[in-house]
């Protein structure tokens, strides 16, 4: 009976060894013979035992340069690493791990390279290590994507690619100070630019030619530019940025056939308050800031306000109080002051225009005291070449003062400082520039003198019978 | 003597027996070359290749009911959706916090259909189907013709769908968590159609929301899709109002654990991708 069963169980077994191999083989199974942990265990060691390093070419997101990893494992927690990147220039120890229950998987401690990486470009801190022949090849275990990037071994040309990858980064971010300096530069000249205390005659020019006079709110990062084209008074806003080249405008802008796409911003003159412009060699082509002219010169403005070529045309131009705290410059505003503080009702600013064709009297600038008006007379308003009005007061009769007894009696100091005003305003010359609606709907002026554009003095056009209102406005 | 005899004749007979085999029908082995000349067959192979789940884009109405109408996707629109939403959004929520999660649990077939499915008859007549799981071996989704990524909402209705259907594939697979289906007992919808209640009237019954009510299976998966498109902090809001709610929370909760998922990180973490969609495209 023994031997019996004993040669059943070896006929089993031939049966059984026999088949199996002939029989139940199948092309369509294939056996996992796969073993993780031997795996694992072999990666573990090729890692460690190339004790000259890897490198890693990594490019955590599309588009992004390569980020070059140098690494060495030191043990089987511990690594070294360096990359081409700011503030991974220097060696550095951080840990590292494997597992995997697929695929051997490797981990790193994400206060490093890779979180960093992972918190800027959503990167991974853990990968799938993948053998393809002797290559070694990294693809990140999240599941993101499937992209994979070489582990290579560190060789002297590697160790040099390295060296000169950080070299070319340091390089980069020297340059990218210098921009950024240079940026910050620009960003001052043109605040000081928009600084300048004066009003007028901020001009943007270019081949000593005023081309416009300019605002610049650096809040907004725009540019307002007016200019006279063909008559007719053009106003346009520059959206800018600036570059550590330029202020670059956003889009072009054209002025009287000038197109203007960047302002290179040469040095600031801190005498002339003036930035100079320079052309794309470096070379000067002009300036923004102060100067002696309008940037837009408005052809029509004298004629509007004084009738120079229409003696019998009256008009009558004023400025009250109420009118803005702007009415007058702020260098006018110290004489302003002082007739305010003579201790009687300050009523107004008046021009009387063509009060007689011709004579002495032909133009009167008021001032009006206690609701009677003191006059000085002007006989000649001469239009300069540059559109600037020489006003010259009448010699014959120097000025009168017509029924205000108050006025009479004041001391001649007192006096003085009526005249103060006109005398200040008109001397060198003045020019004459539109200044949109008054807050009564008419036509507002103002009168700047040429040499310092911070003296003006603002007048509306008022409605009254003796004096026809124009038929037009000027901007 | 006569064993031995008997042994011999035994190793004969079984000789001759596996002699046998050899004249059965020659195998022939299948042509399994595959050219791959596009981006969408390579990252398909791709998936295969790293979750061992064949996508299935081309058109076989058997996969569908006989009776309910859809169309196949179209081809150019295959490839972003299986980077950005199947890849970059769905299988990365999970494997970024758990490395093996889909290798083991994304079903072996994901079949992607077009338009949505419009049932015409039976059990499910006239309802229109965003996607559906077969046991744990196949999901579905529909509507990848609409695909559109700066379609918030649809974005999030499409991956709301895969972690539906996947909830269905781990639900077969792994079954429902012990006593769930005991919840709320006697409070589906059975013969009555879960369209006959609010969401309201779901929640209070302890249902996430109101397609839950047609059965335990849908329950499980609609709850499980509700927490992972709901943010943490309104979730406990939700599950806080009824016993029924919390308890069906905490059961999901630790069945998700277990598999080393956090549904609320897989929340967090497909909010953060849509908020700074840089790295979708």
């Amino acid at each position: 009976m023994k031997v019996l069963s004993i040669g059943w169980f070896l006929a089993f077994v031939l049966v059984v060894s026999s088949c199996t191999k002939e029989d139940f083989h199948s092309e369509l199974y294939e056996i996992n013979t796969q073993d993780i942990e031997k795996d694992i265990r072999d990666i573990q060691e090729k890692l460690i035992t190339h004790q000259e390093g890897w490198i890693l070419e990594y490019i955590p997101f599309e588009d992004m340069d390569t980020v070059y990893i140098k690494m060495k494992f030191v043990d089987k927690e511990a690594y070294t690493y360096q990359v081409n990147r700011e503030e991974y220039f220097e060696e550095q120890e951080s840990s590292y791990g494997l597992a995997g229950e697929f695929v051997p998987e490797i981990y790193f401690e994400e206060q490093s390279i890779w979180g960093a990486l992972k918190q800027e470009f959503h990167a991974a801190s853990k990968f799938n290590i993948l053998q393809d022949g002797d290559q070694i090849l990294f693809r990140r275990s999240d599941g993101f994507d499937g992209k994979k990037f070489r582990l290579y071994p560190l060789t002297p040309e590697k160790e040099n690619l390295f060296k000169a990858v950080v070299n070319r980064e340091k390089d980069r971010i020297e340059r990218d100070r210098h921009l950024i300096e240079a940026q910050e530069e620009n960003r001052q000249k043109l605040k000081k630019v928009a600084e300048i205390k004066q009003v007028y005659f901020k001009n943007l020019s270019l081949a000593a030619q005023a081309l416009a006079a300019f605002e610049i709110d650096t809040n907004t990062h725009t540019i307002d530019l007016t200019w006279v084209d063909n008559g007719k008074v053009k106003n346009g806003k520059a959206e800018y940025e600036i570059t550590p080249w330029s202020a670059k405008f956003v889009s072009p802008i054209s002025i009287n056939g000038v197109s203007i796409d960047s302002l290179i911003l040469g040095e600031y003159d801190e005498q002339e308050n003036t930035l100079s412009l320079l052309d794309g060699d470096g070379a000067d082509i002009g300036f923004m800031g102060l100067d002696n002219k309008p940037g837009a010169v408005y052809p029509t403005a004298n004629e509007y306000l004084f009738r120079l070529n229409e003696p019998t045309y009256k008009m009558r131009w004023q400025y009250v109080l109420a009118d803005d705290e702007d009415g007058v410059g702020p260098d006018l505003t110290e004489e302003h002051e002082k007739i305010l503080n003579i201790g009687m009702s300050f009523g107004g600013y008046n021009i009387f225009v063509n009060n007689q064709p011709n004579g002495h009297n032909r133009y009167g600038f008021t001032v009006t005291m206690d609701g009677k008006a003191h006059y000085m007379w002007y006989e000649n308003i001469d239009e300069q070449p540059d559109k600037s009005l020489l006003i010259s007061q009448s010699n014959s009769v120097p000025e009168s003062s017509l029924g205000n007894g108050n006025f009479n009696n004041l001391p001649a100091d007192q006096k003085q400082k009526t005249k103060d005003v006109y005398e200040k305003l008109f001397a060198g010359g003045v020019f004459v520039v539109p200044n949109g609606r008054a807050s009564n709907g008419k036509q507002s002026v103002r009168i700047i003198n040429k040499n310092n554009p911070n003296i003006y003095l603002t007048f509306k056009w008022i409605p009254n019978a003796s004096f026809p209102e124009p038929n037009d406005f000027i901007d | 003597m006569k064993k031995c005899c008997f042994l011999l004749m035994s190793i004969g007979v079984l000789a001759l027996s596996c002699k046998k085999s050899e004249d059965k029908i020659p195998y022939e082995e299948p042509n399994l070359s595959q050219v791959i000349d596009n981006e969408t067959d390579s990252l398909i192979k791709d998936l295969y290749d790293r979750y061992q789940t064949k996508v299935i884009y081309k058109w076989d109405q058997r996969y569908i009911s006989t009776s309910a109408q859809a169309t196949p996707p179209r081809f150019e629109l295959i490839y972003p959706y299986l980077d950005i939403v199947v890849q970059k959004l769905f299988i990365s929520s999970y494997d970024s916090q758990n490395s093996d999660f889909m290798r083991k649990n994304l079903p072996i077939q994901l079949l992607l259909i077009g338009s949505r499915v419009d049932y015409n008859n039976g059990e499910e007549g006239g309802f229109s189907g965003s996607g559906a799981a077969a046991q744990f071996s196949r999901i579905m989704v529909a509507g990848i013709n609409e695909l559109n990524l700066n379609n918030r909402s649809w974005l999030n209705s499409q991956v709301a769908t895969l972690h539906h259907e996947l909830a269905h594939a781990l639900d077969k697979k792994y079954g429902r968590p012990l006593s769930y289906d005991d919840v709320s007992k006697g409070l589906y919808a059975i013969s009555s159609s879960f369209r006959d209640f609010t969401n309201a009237e779901a929640r209070e019954r302890g249902f996430w929301r109101a397609y839950g009510m047609t059965n335990e299976s849908e329950d499980f998966a609609s709850f499980v899709d509700g927490i992972v498109q709901t943010p943490k902090e309104e979730v406990l809001e939700i599950i806080n109002a009824n016993e029924l709610m919390k308890t069906k929370y905490q059961m999901i909760m630790n069945f998700y654990n277990a598999l080393g998922i956090d549904l609320h990180e897989i929340n967090a973490y497909i909010s953060s991708a849509l908020e700074n969609d840089t790295y979708l495209k």
